[in-house]
């Protein structure tokens, strides 16, 4: 049997059908699970809204990070950045711990201070976005 | 008593009925509507990748921990990867089924979300963008390759407006990716926006794969078609396989003209669009968050000039304007530029802001036309590989378009640059109204003409086969038309003037070119066998039926479009076959229901119920009696009463004797004459030869799709006509 009449005899109108159904049949099930997944899913670290004050062209940052977990102390990492409207960075730096040496108890807020001091005049007025926070690294303490 | 005094006496008069001006709109008529609205709503979706991974940029940048240079691999990497495809997936388009490559190519993409959103690292968000950007010219060429074939040419830029649309739409995305990834993380985000992909592919595997063509054949006027010269005048064949293809396309100027018109378009408003913000921020002012959302405005103008452009370009094209889409898109580029001029130049920031709404208008307008231009020039297996081809081009210079900008703006300023930068649109439009203009219905006709030509070939007709085509009858070697007849028939100023009405039901086509002039005044006979288009015929000139192809004029105005109950409101009434009355409702609402065309002249109704009542005196004392519950013969008394009330001009009756005593129908062909002293016309549609000779003036015989007018039914031999509605003959 040649090449092409083997595959017009397995790819036929009820095979191609049948394939397609199935792959947006698995398709629609994956994205619907994962995704309603991913969204009820609680992060370990989370995170507050960035507050600032800028002088002049040095943004200080302060945030608070609370620890959702019940058993697990972490010792977070917290990074923070000036974005543009692309979401590209302006500057960035590590934000450092206020008043506690940083470790988290379970179900125990901390706030995290830091300054960005590389931006310029036009950066803040022309092409800063917003100021955000991040956790670089969860970093379960020892 | 003469007709004229009749008319000055009776209440029932169509003179006296209310016609006050009122709007006539236009629906999109042909194919159902679906489609159009699938495939628009699959492109909305199809783009709005492009704006959902900008939004997820800074969340994915700190969980990977990539730099910007990372972030620009990703955003570059699908341009690189659309670029690449957009060419084959063209080629595809013009080669295999169209709607299983637009329901495989959104399956596939919606796969790929899934799979970015699963991504664990660079090489993975890599990798998903750059598919991403492969699956992206499986949509856009193909869809409108399918709309062409979908939809009659005449609303072909309307469609491509609508179809615009869904690209506007992707931008509403944007902002709804930004709160997703917010609210439930980027991850979700992505999974959540592959969903409806799957849905749609679903119902784009079940669209109908139309044969290429199939609407610029059916747009051949009659009267071209029998012009044999010049069909068989030879212009030149264009190529569709190979690299040949390619050359061919090369070689259609109006095509170069829209080609470089559309490129310089978009290296224009793909700079405008990057730097619109920073020019409102440097010099108005605003802060970023209020000059990015500034920008909607733009937006809006933009989707006010798609939707209306569209609309006009058909407008003017059926009203003797045939290369309107060329000259109304080169007309919008050129308006865009002074209001381009005032936004760059004034103080005012309102000012400025309407300015660039109203300059965007302008140049989105000349979007669609443009597209509908295009695939009209284009043979209908190169239209994949012709929008593809401008795909690139225009994603090109909108790729250089900031780049471009920028060098000026570091050189000069950002003002001076969009002020010297402006006449890019001119240029557009001048482009197209010189050489677009010269060559587009030359262009435009060659198609027409190759499609034709290849359809005659393909059904083995050397030459002349249009009539069999089309489904009229080859002329016999005697004249079918007496001169008697010919002297009859109307040539200007009829009434009602069908010309080359084509119908399907679905792939059943019933109606084949259908032509029927009638004078007004006067009973005019529609004879012929059952399941001949008679029926639909009439629906088609009531507006129940929106035919696919030909068109209908009714005193000079095109029907094309117009809804059932504006025609109604013109003057044309339709009493349909059968017991059409609303058997739970009263025989008085029944009646009244004909009072529809002049709603809120009471007084005007009750007269003319109590005139219908005179005429039909057995249903005086039945007023308040459920018209379910008559017979037959009261039942279609009340359904002629009713189509009496609204006074019609042109009325339209469905098989007036079916299933009737003949008592009664004579009692109904009785009233008819009543009514045709009040100078009402009547089109009346017949399979009882005896009946419509009885009362017609003149009588038009319909076989197989197909009308003849016979001529005056005084020169008419009932037995001859009889035998040959038997055979169906036309």
């Amino acid at each position: 049997m040649s090449k092409s009449a083997l595959s017009t005899k397995f790819w036929t109108p009820r095979i191609q059908r049948g394939i397609f159904l199935a792959i947006v049949t698995l398709g629609t099930g994956l994205g619907f699970v994962l995704g309603v997944r991913e969204a009820t899913q609680t992060p370990v670290l989370k995170i507050g809204e960035p507050r600032v004050r800028v002088e002049g062209t040095t943004a200080t940052i302060q945030i608070t990070v609370k620890n959702m977990s019940e058993n697990t102390i972490y010792c977070p990492r917290v990074g923070i950045a000036a974005v543009d409207r692309d979401g590209l960075d302006l500057d960035s730096g590590v934000a450092e711990p206020d008043s506690t040496d940083g470790r988290l108890e379970p179900r125990a807020s901390a706030n995290f201070i830091g300054t960005l001091t590389e931006l310029t005049q036009e950066e803040l007025d022309e092409e800063l976005d917003e100021y955000v926070a991040f956790i670089i690294d969860k970093n379960p303490c020892e | 008593m003469t007709a004229t005094e009749q008319v000055s006496r009776s209440i029932l008069s169509p003179t006296l009925t209310p016609r006050p001006d009122f709007h006539i709109t236009r629906k999109l008529v042909g194919v159902p509507k679906w489609p159009l609205a699938l495939l628009t709503m699959i492109y909305t979706i199809n783009v709005s990748d492009q704006y959902v991974l900008p939004a997820m940029f800074p969340l994915l940048k700190r969980e990977f921990g990539l730099s910007d240079t990372g972030l620009g691999v990703l955003a570059g990497s699908y341009l690189i990867s659309v670029t690449l495809f957009t060419v084959p997936f063209g080629v595809v388009a013009d080669r295999f089924n169209r709607t299983r490559i637009i329901a495989w190519g959104t399956t596939a993409w919606g796969m790929t979300m899934i799979f970015t959103g699963a991504a664990n690292g660079f090489a993975m968000l890599l990798i998903g963008r750059m598919v991403l950007g492969m699956w992206d010219p499986c949509d856009n060429p193909t869809s409108q390759s399918l709309l062409a074939d979908y939809y009659p040419v005449n609303q072909r830029s309307k469609v491509m407006g609508i179809y615009q649309v869904g690209q506007l739409a992707g931008f509403v995305l944007l902002p709804i990716a930004g709160i997703m990834s917010q609210a439930w993380g980027w991850r979700a985000t992505f999974y959540f926006f592959a969903l409806p992909a799957f849905v749609v592919a679903a119902l784009a595997w079940r669209l109908q794969e139309p044969i290429r063509g199939n609407q610029d054949r059916k747009h051949q006027r009659l009267a071209e078609i029998t012009d044999e010269q010049r069909v068989a005048e030879a212009t030149p064949q264009v190529a569709v396989e190979g690299f040949a293809a390619y050359k061919g396309l090369f070689r259609i100027k109006s095509y170069m003209a829209m080609l470089i018109s559309a490129s310089a378009g978009s290296l224009f408003f793909g700079g405008i669009g990057v730097w619109a913000p920073t020019f409102l921020i440097r010099y108005h002012d605003l802060s970023i968050a209020a000059a990015t959302s500034s920008i909607a405005v733009v937006a809006v103008g933009g989707l006010i000039g798609a939707l209306v452009s569209g609309n006009l370009a058909d407008y003017l094209t059926q009203h003797k304007h045939p290369s309107a889409r060329i000259t109304v898109a080169g007309f919008a580029r050129v308006l865009s530029v002074p209001f381009f001029l005032i936004a760059f130049s004034v103080p005012q920031i309102s000012l400025v802001l309407l300015s660039l709404a109203i300059a965007a208008m302008f140049l989105v307008a000349g979007i669609p036309p443009t597209n509908a231009a295009r695939v009209d020039v284009l043979h209908p297996h190169l239209r994949g590989r012709g929008s593809s081809l401008d795909a690139v081009c225009q994603g090109l210079a909108s790729a250089f378009a900031p780049i471009l900008f920028g060098i000026l703006s570091d050189a000069t300023n950002l003002r001076t640059t969009f002020l010297i930068l402006s006449p890019l649109a001119a240029v557009a439009g001048i482009m197209l109204l010189t050489l677009g203009l010269a060559s587009y219905s030359k262009d435009a006709r060659a198609v027409r003409d190759q499609v034709r030509r290849e359809h005659f070939a393909s059904l083995g007709f050397a030459d002349g086969g249009a009539h069999e085509e089309i489904g009229v009858a080859e002329p016999d070697d005697e004249p079918t038309l007496s001169e008697a007849v010919k002297a009859w028939v109307p040539t200007d100023g009829a009434m009602l003037d069908v010309k080359s009405l084509d119908f399907s039901y679905g792939p059943i086509q019933v109606l084949f070119g259908v032509d029927m002039a009638i004078p007004q005044g006067g009973c005019h006979a529609l004879v012929g066998r059952n399941g001949v288009g008679k029926t639909t015929l009439l629906s088609n000139i009531g507006g129940l039926l929106d035919a696919q192809g030909g068109q209908i004029f009714y005193r000079g105005q095109d029907l094309t479009g117009i809804p059932p109950d504006q025609r109604t409101k013109l003057g044309i009434t339709l009493m349909a076959a059968g017991r059409s009355t609303f058997p739970s409702l009263s025989v008085r609402d029944n009646l009244m229901f004909g009072s529809y065309p002049f709603t809120g002249s009471h007084e005007l109704a009750a007269q003319r119920l109590e005139e219908i009542l005179e005429i039909f005196a057995p249903l005086k004392g039945r007023l308040d009696q459920r018209a379910g519950t008559l017979s037959g013969g009261e039942q279609q008394m009340v359904a002629l009463g009713r189509a009496l009330v609204a006074g019609p001009d042109l009325l339209l009756i469905d098989e007036l004797s079916l299933g009737l005593a003949p008592t009664i129908t004579s009692q109904l062909l009785d009233v008819l004459d009543q009514v045709l002293e009040f100078g009402t016309t009547i089109l009346l549609v017949e399979q009882s030869i005896g009946v419509a000779l009885a009362v017609a003036d003149t009588v038009f015989f319909m076989d197989r799709g197909v009308v003849e007018p016979l001529g005056p039914a005084d020169n008419l031999d009932a037995a001859a006509l009889t035998r040959r509605l038997i055979e169906g003959r036309v």
